[in-house]
């Protein structure tokens, strides 16, 4: 990552599409490689979290139309989807609701 | 970050309306411990921007809920099964309830939507006994006859009993091969005008206690709740035989099941609500459902008798009358 004094004009950001990647971080302006999916090739740790993400994702079909209800008017307003409200409350529901 | 296992998920939500505390189960994909934490304040949403780098990619939501209560489920232990029972719930009040819970004894991080629910209101309906008054029941009956079976089953009655202290469903074979010599259609009405109607039904439930059955070759009749059309809500005559419906309304009980015990319970299905209307006098009917309602026939044997008596409203103990339960609540609540 290189921090810049100031970020290019679109036009040149544009142009670096699929190279570099400009953007600010912290209101400072950084300019860094394009990321690229690491594929399954990740740290012990991140794996460890994948089998909650697709118990969660597999959950949805299973849940009856007054639970899905339920998750879609929790969601509405946002621009999370019911199902997505779904994976959050299985995975860490403590940011959303009173523990 | 949880194992699958730490985390539970509730997959079904079922209350009976019908229980004096109101119960409501759920079930889980995990066994897990569950509370149910109710509030009758509206759960107020926070919908907040995410930022990431410097732009707003999204919104995300915090939900406040205040006020809270807690009722822990009543089964011990971790189960799939939670029942929750709200003995101080009143009618017509609305509660808004999220399950929250432990894992094997560790506080576990997920948490069940927020659900609301309005406990309705639930009548209980008796038919006036005799006849002349507003409501009544009787069995009909065609008997003897000596017809075939398709002209049996679409036959006219000869008979009601709106005293009677049973009400019955009853197929009797003649002595002579493919003839039958005895059918037993039953209707009970209902005042459902203290119900205003405004309302909605939400659920139902007929309760009939047996007074004894007979089933004389093994054909296992069932009994079921139709809809009928009699001529007259105060008294029941023999040609309201062919006015009941054909499509039961509620489960089918089996021979079997169809106990001696307490009242047997026949839940009104979500179309068969339909056919009750508060605000107004309704009817309905029992009919055996296995072979009278869906025309077909049983073998054919001499004699062969199969028949439910049950008690009506005019029975020597008034615990033993059939009543209709009714949960209803206003339209849009």
């Amino acid at each position: 990552m290189a921090i810049l004094k100031a970020l290019p004009s679109l036009a040149i950001i544009s142009g670096y599409k699929g190279t570099l990647d400009f953007y600010y971080t912290m209101g400072i302006p950084v300019c860094r490689s394009w990321p690229r999916s690491p594929g399954s090739d990740r740290a012990v740790a991140v794996k460890e979290q994948w089998p909650v993400f697709t118990a969660a994702a597999r959950l949805w079909p299973l849940l009856s139309e007054e639970v899905q209800d339920a998750y879609n008017a929790m969601a509405s307003g946002s621009t999370l989807s019911g199902r997505d409200m779904a994976s959050k409350m299985y995975i860490n529901a403590s940011k959303i609701l009173p523990y | 970050m949880p194992a699958p296992l730490d985390c539970f998920a509730v997959l079904t939500i079922s209350y009976n309306y019908f229980a004096t505390n109101f119960p409501i189960t759920i079930t889980t994909n995990n066994p897990c411990h569950l509370w149910l934490r109710w509030s009758v304040t509206v759960p107020q949403k926070h919908i907040n921007p995410i930022i990431v780098r410097g732009a707003p990619i999204g919104t995300y939501i915090d939900q406040c809920f205040v006020a809270f209560h807690d009722i822990e489920q009543s089964e011990p232990g971790d189960r799939w099964t939670h029942t929750f029972y709200s003995p101080a719930w009143p009618a017509c009040q609305r509660r808004w309830f999220y399950f929250h819970g432990t894992v094997g004894g560790i506080v576990s991080p997920s948490a069940s939507p927020i659900f609301t629910k309005h406990r309705p209101w639930t009548t209980t309906h008796y038919s006036d006994i005799n006849t002349g008054a507003t409501t009544c029941d009787a069995t009909i009956t065609n008997s003897p006859c000596w017809l075939l079976w398709p002209d049996f089953i679409t036959s006219t009655g000869t008979g009601s009993y709106p005293t009677a202290a049973t009400l019955s469903i009853m197929l009797y074979a003649h002595t002579t091969p493919d003839r039958w010599r005895g059918l037993r259609r039953s209707i009970m009405t209902f005042d459902l005008t203290d119900i205003p109607g405004t309302h909605k039904v939400l659920a139902a439930a007929f309760y009939l206690k047996l007074a004894s059955k007979r089933d004389t070759h093994g054909d296992k009749p069932h009994i079921a709740v139709f809809a009928a059309t009699p001529g007259a809500m105060n008294n029941i005559v023999p040609a309201d035989l062919t006015n009941i419906g054909a499509t039961p309304l509620t489960n089918q009980i089996g021979y079997d099941a169809f106990g001696a015990g307490p009242h047997n319970e026949f839940l009104f299905s979500i179309p068969g609500l339909a056919a009750l209307k508060p605000g107004r006098l309704n009817a309905i009917a029992i009919r055996e459902s296995k072979f009278d309602a869906t025309g077909i026939s049983p073998p054919w044997v001499s004699s062969k008798q199969m028949y439910f008596i049950t008690y009506s409203v005019d029975a020597p103990s008034s615990t033993y009358r059939p009543y209709l339960k009714v949960a209803h609540a206003p339209l849009g609540v």
